[in-house]
């Protein structure tokens, strides 16, 4: 049974985030940051601002969070946060107002910092020295709005996905635990429906943050040529079967990716490809891959010949 | 629903495609006296029964009858990444959906796909196809699209995307407008307890007071799109109009009127508000000497 959780207000959340996109550098862009700073200052600001949808309080994590954890999850917290809500459903998962409710809920029952959503991913600065250096730091004039404005981006990204600026993708993509959900929803779809070993398709979906953007955004774009679920897991299977857990293939680069699904894009043109069975797609996806790797051989053995760098489209 | 579901081949397009087989769609040519579409859609809830409509296009004909072509329909929710094919052999058929899949109101793209491999030798007179296909040998794939229908939405009117709701600290007879962007664009008209209760009679002293009060809603409702949505974004990825089927729709549907674009320079939100609900002029009364 669909359980039916809290969900931010949606005209309030929707005109929240319209009035701290509107105006770089804004006085309210500058509140937002102040307030993400302090746990209690940031709930307060929400609580006020946006109300809440009724509904059971959703589950909680039993753990504090770590700032890093929440910036690049691991595999074992994707699969976490998947088992936590195993019965969600495609339709609130796909929703900020869920996921925003959701980190809020963490935040005030301490598991996690309000400002760990303003951190960049890596090894860049932690959510609130960044707070600090774009409130404080000694840049002015337009360069000091626009490092302010791409703070509270951050922010609303982290917290809940930005469709506005970054599309269906966002949510998938920006929201941390919105992104741990849909790969471990992948990995679980993969494993007990198809058979794939679901270490491979959790490895493969973290190869890196560009990778796993690069196939959501293909899956949900409005034109999108895998967005039926048998060539996902058709793509997805291949792409498992080749990459290996350290062994290093041209399908792990992103921009390998980017062509194999123009290749399949060409294709789907003129087939509704979604008419074909799981086994047959695998095969057809198997074999554009095995096109586009012998022409990179052949490219790579062309240009050792000549003694150059070879380049691939 | 019906008529404005079916196209024709000699329907324009933006788009010209060409196919290593002939394919009935609007600006293709392959079929020159060729229609396909949709002539029924009946919607209940989780579920559209629709009917097919295919003329002037006898090798696809054939290829139906032969059981080598099957008629299908695409249910799509991109935001949710839920995208499934409904086949079917017969031209009326129901197609089905569980609600907790859609993430936004679902798109249909009806078409008509090969249902078998099959290499046909092309004759114009026989097929119904441009003398350009004359003699030909093809070979239609598994999935070959052979039929293209218009995508389409079950609500994109501008009273479908909006909604009423109560906030009962508005002083009487007062609203205001906000816009939701979960589930699909829509507007959320919110009024106070005694205005909601008198625009939803449509009858009476209230029927003119819906009216006056819907043109001044919808003024509101143009004036966020102008405020809020005016940005396009350097690609269809980040263009948020492009990304949100009912924006989309709603801007075909307000330029199809006549009504403008709010993205214009010169769009007034009051002048295409008064355009779709204008106010009821009072008779004058005749002079009397």
């Amino acid at each position: 049974m669909t359980e039916h959780f809290q969900e931010f207000e949606d005209t309030a959340y929707t005109h929240l985030r319209r009035g701290l996109l509107r105006g770089k550098g804004s006085s309210f862009q500058k509140k937002f940051l102040e307030v993400a700073r302090d746990d209690q200052e940031f709930i307060d600001f929400m609580e006020k601002q946006v109300g809440m949808k009724p509904g059971a309080k959703p589950p909680l994590c039993s753990e504090q969070i770590t700032e890093s954890t929440f910036k690049d999850s691991t595999e074992d917290f994707d699969r976490f946060i998947f088992e936590l809500l195993p019965r969600l459903s495609p339709r609130v998962a796909c929703r900020s107002t869920f996921w925003g409710a959701f980190t809020l809920h963490h935040i005030r029952k301490g598991r996690l910092h309000a400002s760990f959503l303003a951190a960049n991913g890596g090894g860049q600065a932690k959510g609130a020295e960044r707070i600090d250096w774009v409130l404080n730091g000694d840049t002015k004039g337009e360069a000091k709005n626009k490092e302010i404005d791409g703070c509270v981006r951050t922010v609303l990204r982290r917290m809940s996905g930005l469709q506005e600026a970054r599309g269906n993708r966002s949510v998938y993509s920006d929201c941390a635990f919105g992104r741990a959900w849909w790969r471990g929803k992948f990995a679980q779809r993969l494993h007990e429906k198809r058979g794939v070993d679901y270490d491979s398709v959790a490895r493969l979906l973290r190869i890196n943050k560009s990778y796993w953007e690069r196939l959501i955004t293909i899956i949900v774009s409005r034109n999108s040529v895998v967005g039926s679920t048998v060539v996902q897991d058709a793509l997805i299977a291949v792409l498992c079967d080749r990459t290996k857990a350290g062994e290093k293939t041209p399908l792990e680069e992103p921009g390998k990716l980017d062509t194999l699904t123009r290749n399949l894009s060409a294709l789907s043109a003129s087939r509704e490809l979604g008419a074909l069975e799981f086994k047959e797609l695998r095969a057809l996806i198997d074999r554009i891959a095995n096109r586009q790797l012998e022409r990179l051989e052949r490219l790579k053995g062309r240009s050792e010949a000549e003694g150059g760098e070879s380049h691939e489209q | 629903m019906s008529g404005e579901l079916i196209s024709r081949a000699s329907d324009a397009s933006d788009s010209v495609r060409a196919f290593p087989w002939p394919v009935l769609e609007p600006g293709n040519g392959s079929f020159p006296e060729g229609e396909y579409g949709l002539e029924e859609a009946k919607s209940s809830k989780g579920a559209l029964e629709i009917t097919h409509h295919l003329a002037g296009a006898p090798l696809i004909e054939r290829l139906l009858q032969e059981g080598k072509a099957k008629y299908a329909c695409v249910v799509s929710s991109p935001v949710s990444s839920y995208r499934e094919l409904h086949l079917s052999p017969i031209k009326t058929h129901t197609i089905e959906w569980k609600r907790d899949d859609l993430g936004e109101p679902p798109l249909f793209t009806p078409m008509i796909l090969c249902a078998r491999e099959c290499t046909l030798s092309l004759d114009s007179a026989a097929d119904g196809v441009s003398a350009a296909w004359d003699g030909m040998d093809v070979r239609i794939t598994e999935g070959a699209r052979l039929a293209i229908g218009t995508v389409f939405r079950l609500k994109s009117s501008l009273l479908q995307l909006l909604s009423f709701r109560e906030d009962p600290e508005l002083p009487s007879g007062t609203f205001y407008a906000e816009t939701s962007s979960e589930g699909g664009f829509s507007f959320v008209v919110y009024t106070s307890s005694d205005l909601l209760k008198q625009i939803q009679i449509r009858s009476g002293p209230s029927y003119e007071l819906r009216r006056r009060f819907m043109t001044n809603a919808v003024t509101a409702c143009f004036a966020l799109l102008q405020r809020d949505y005016i940005e396009r974004g350097k690609d269809a990825e980040e263009d948020e109009i492009s990304q949100d089927r009912n924006l989309e729709l709603l801007m075909e549907h307000l330029e199809r009127e006549g009504l403008g674009n709010w993205t214009d320079e010169n769009f007034r939100p009051e002048e295409a508000a008064s355009k779709l609900y204008p106010y009821h002029m009072l008779q004058e009364e005749d002079d009397d000497d």
